[in-house]
């Protein structure tokens, strides 16, 4: 039995992988890069590429609080701008960086990396109203629509505490991220108006409700909302609500624990490339981060209401925003709601 | 107990159509011609999804790989580990057996992001490098537990004088556990193994927090597709799993059948 | 007492050990890491905890809600736990009584399904449930019913999704246990006049107990914890205490609370562990007759 575990034992120390020289790991959502970008970068550079994904971005930052190694980490704004005020992230090479003009102005410099240090945006984008026009009597336009009585049991709503609270916030004229006790409660009050419409909490199957006709209306993140949009074609409308809007963006940053900086300085480099940018847009199907990629992507690849937010309600775009120890205030709001 | 068989029969099946019911459906699914992300709409028939698993761009077969080396690895152990306890508990009754089996069978009963959490801490304290080794020993820790229930609830009532008896013949502690407990507790010891199986190849939320660059086991890879879409690659995956496991098993039958036939 | 004559060579501490060690190594350690966590206060930016040890985690569950999710949880686990006893009890038994050669096609066809990711399977229920879905379609077909039902986001759906994830953990111990009883038993019982129905309560019942009472520690217990049944079949209102903790740990990152809540989850399936030693005890004193 003794010699069968230290069997075991060297097995299971020979299983580990051995890293070789020149490669990097990366820590994102599964999906996120499509693979044969990944295989160019390799054969041009010689660098190896380690996915490891996660599911979440809350299940990413407790692993990165443990002290985990990663070269480069891809997560929303708000997880990121955690991760840089606890002291993880390492500044960008901005030197190596040298496609890093390409980038659109309007998706840099935002509250989770304020100077530009720390990040590379890769994907933004806005949750869409999608409804379907056969079932909804009227136009629908705003967030306050969704409250009437038409809809009772049949929209869906993101399980996301922040960005529905948030939605409620500015409709009731506060802030996305108020930390407003009172307002708060205004808040909690107002949306346990909109129970019974709900049919559903779900962030990621929402689409299928829409399809089967089970939903009239519901929220749908920016790639579901193009999906949507190209399998049913004119099948439904898309709004961006007009109280104004929640935007979140997925970017890169370099962690401090990282072990091939340079490895991951030149990835970032390569991806901002135009003609690479070029083959994210239509991967992601987010909105287009490279503003010298803009002409290379193929035809129609923005042509999708999803991806163009009207310039009104793009100035109002909020971001929710990591409020450290208040969230747990929107997580009860939330909880109560879900059991009222 | 004949003309009850039929019935018993029909009961079995209607049991194990429910169970098959949404594996059918993923094989189905598997087929499906549909190019987006939307993937279950039906949209025609296709081996796309077979063909692009076998290109392997998406590393799903190696990750596949991962969860199989892990889960024999768990099994292996923990089957040791929990069979070995469960005998030795009911040979004797211990001062501090009560806690001891307590302790053991927490895991299970331990909200698995709790235990993750546990074990992430824990293993960061001790330096190990997160890997394999991390992932076998979380998987062992939870799969324990399940054999080292079932088995006892083999033991149960079971005549504790047939070793003795053994022993008293002469034959060593050993080879009166190789040779009377183990053929007795066998069916025990297979079952929970099997539970125990399924359970470390189906296990994400522990595998996500233990786990380290490079070793990307299936349910992590799943869980961590559902924001862009989990992939019909993974239905193609699931359908050809279960494909072989039914094609051995039918082999092996024939095989025994044909042996029988010859030998007698 | 040829026991304890034997007691010291019996070699019992020997087969123990190797568990004990492994439970006191990572078990005990784990564990009482995360009740030392249950005492701590979050730190002020959100991330992690600090050292100050206060009660307050344990003092916030008394939160009228906190308390509905408990109940709730219960609820759904003593369902879940029934019905799979309902369906599995009589499989497990019908299965031990196959011939060999069936039994071992059963237990693979049993546990095959369980292959398959769960995540997968729990799409695939999605898709039979769906308002345009199979079931429905069936269901309109054959006239029963005139506009879809609603299955999907319901609290059937979570109890029907759980039954279905912890079936095998009821037919498996059960089986086991079924498989090894002396049938010499029944028939005796059944010589001496005993009706069909009294002899399965009065002697196959007793006797296989202890495997009945594995299974049900298997499919509570996990039935408590278990999270993504409720977030991908479940509405709005099915919130359950593995969705909480999740919640409180992941979201709000309060990782006192979640780490308390989760030392009174421990208890209370303690609790249930202990009264099943008990009844298991008992069951074996029945048995050993």
């Amino acid at each position: 039995m003794k010699k069968l575990f230290a069997l075991l034992l060297v097995l299971l120390l020979a299983a580990a992988p051995a890293l070789a020289e020149g490669s990097i790991n990366i820590y994102t959502w599964d999906g996120y890069f499509d693979p044969a970008t990944i295989a160019a970068f390799t054969e041009e550079t010689g660098i190896e590429v380690n996915l490891s994904p996660f599911a979440s971005n809350e299940d990413m930052l407790v692993v990165m609080q443990s002290g985990a190694a990663y070269d480069i980490v891809l997560a929303s704004d708000y997880a990121l701008n955690i991760l840089r005020k606890a002291d993880l992230l390492q500044p960008l090479d901005m030197e190596a960086l040298t496609n890093y003009e390409n980038l659109d102005p309007s998706y840099l410099n935002q509250y989770y990396d304020p100077d530009g240090t720390y990040s590379i945006p890769y994907a933004p984008g806005s949750p869409v109203l999608v409804y379907n026009p056969e079932l909804v009597e009227g136009e629908i336009t705003s967030f306050a629509d969704l409250f009437d009585e038409q809809f009772a049991g049949s929209v869906c709503l993101l399980d996301s505490a922040r960005v529905m609270i948030g939605y409620i916030n500015i409709m009731l004229g506060h802030d996305f991220n108020t930390t407003d006790d009172a307002e708060l409660a205004e808040a909690a009050e107002k949306l346990k108006e909109i129970k019974p419409n709900v049919l559903a909490l779900d962030s990621n199957l929402a689409y299928q409700y829409l399809l089967s006709g089970e939903a009239k209306a519901a929220f749908l993140f920016t790639s579901q909302a193009v999906v949507c949009e190209q399998s049913m074609p004119g099948a439904f409308e898309y709004v961006f609500p007009s109280e104004g809007i929640g935007f979140g963006i997925d970017a890169m940053v370099i962690p401090a624990s990282a072990e091939n900086p340079e490895g991951a300085n030149a990835f970032l480099n390569y991806l901002m490339r135009p003609e690479v940018a070029a083959t994210i847009q239509p991967w992601t199907m987010y909105l287009n981060v490279n503003a010298a990629a803009a002409e290379l992507l193929p035809e129609g690849s923005l042509d999708y209401a999803a991806l163009n937010i009207p310039e009104d309600l793009f100035a109002t775009k909020q971001f929710a925003e990591d409020l450290g120890d208040y969230e747990s205030v929107y997580q009860e709001i939330w909880s109560e709601f879900k059991l009222s | 107990m004949k003309n009850g068989s039929w019935r018993s029969r029909l009961y079995m099946a209607l049991v194990l159509l429910l169970m098959y019911l949404p594996i059918v459906v993923t094989a189905v699914y598997s087929f499906n011609a549909n190019q987006s992300r939307f993937t279950f709409q039906f949209t025609g028939f296709s081996l796309q999804h077979y063909k692009a698993l076998f290109q392997d761009t998406s590393g799903l077969l190696d990750a596949l790989w991962q969860s199989l080396q892990l889960a024999l690895y768990s099994c292996l152990i923990s089957a040791a580990l929990g069979t070995l306890g469960a005998v030795g508990m009911a040979r004797r009754k211990f001062r501090l057996g009560g806690a001891l089996e307590g302790l053991a069978l927490l895991p299970a009963m331990t909200p698995e992001i709790i235990m993750a959490m546990g074990f992430l801490a824990v293993f960061t304290a001790a330096g190990l490098p997160f890997g394999m080794l991390t992932l076998v020993l979380a998987h062992v820790t939870f799969c324990v537990p399940y054999i080292y229930i079932v088995v006892k609830g083999r033991l149960a009532g079971m005549d504790p004088d047939l070793p003795n008896a053994a022993r008293d013949l002469g034959a060593s502690p050993a080879r009166a556990f190789w040779t009377v407990t183990l053929p007795l507790i066998l069916p025990g010891v297979l079952s929970g193994t099997l539970l125990a199986f399924a359970m470390s190849m189906d296990d994400f939320v522990i595998s996500f927090f233990v786990t380290g660059p490079g070793t990307t086991t299936l349910p992590v890879k799943i869980y961590s597709s559902v924001r862009m879409g989990v992939s019909l690659q993974v239905n193609a995956l699931s359908t050809l799993m279960l494909a072989t496991v039914f094609l051995l098993t039918a082999a092996l039958r024939l095989l025994r059948r044909r042996r029988a036939a010859q030998t007698t | 007492m040829k026991t304890n004559v034997r007691k010291k060579k019996d070699g019992a501490l020997l087969l123990v050990a190797p568990m004990a060690i492994w439970t006191i190594l990572f078990v005990v350690v784990t564990l009482g890491y995360i009740l030392y966590l249950s005492f701590t206060t979050r730190a002020e930016n959100g991330m992690g905890v600090t050292a100050q040890l206060t009660l307050d985690n344990y003092l916030k569950l008394l939160n009228p809600s906190y308390l509905k999710v408990l109940g709730n949880s219960l609820k759904l686990a003593a369902i879940t736990t029934i019905i799979c006893l309902l369906v599995g009890y009589p499989f497990g038994y019908l299965m031990a009584k196959a011939s060999p050669r069936r039994r071992a096609i059963l237990m693979l066809l049993v546990i095959v399904p369980f292959w398959t990711n769960a995540l997968v399977r729990v799409y695939g229920w999605r898709i039979l449930l769906m308002g345009d879905g199979p079931i429905n379609v069936f269901l309109q077909t054959l006239g029963l019913i005139d506009k879809p039902l609603k299955l999907l986001n319901t609290f059937g759906a979570v109890v029907l999704g759980m039954v279905y994830a912890l079936l095998p953990f009821m037919i498996l111990p059960t089986y086991s246990s079924v498989e090894k009883m002396d049938w010499a038993l029944v028939e005796a019982s059944r010589d001496m006049g005993a009706s069909p129905l009294r002899a399965f309560v009065t002697v196959t019942l007793p006797l296989t107990a202890p495997g009945v009472l594995a299974g049900c520690v298997l499919t509570f217990v996990p039935s408590i914890g278990l999270f993504f049944m409720s977030d991908l079949l479940g509405g709005a209102n099915d919130v359950f205490l593995g969705n909480l903790i999740n919640d409180q740990l992941l979201k709000s990152r309060d990782w006192p609370f979640a780490a308390a809540l989760s030392v009174v989850m421990m208890l209370l399936t303690s609790l249930f562990l202990w009264l099943y030693r008990r009844a298991g005890g008992k069951a074996e004193d029945i048995a050993a007759l």
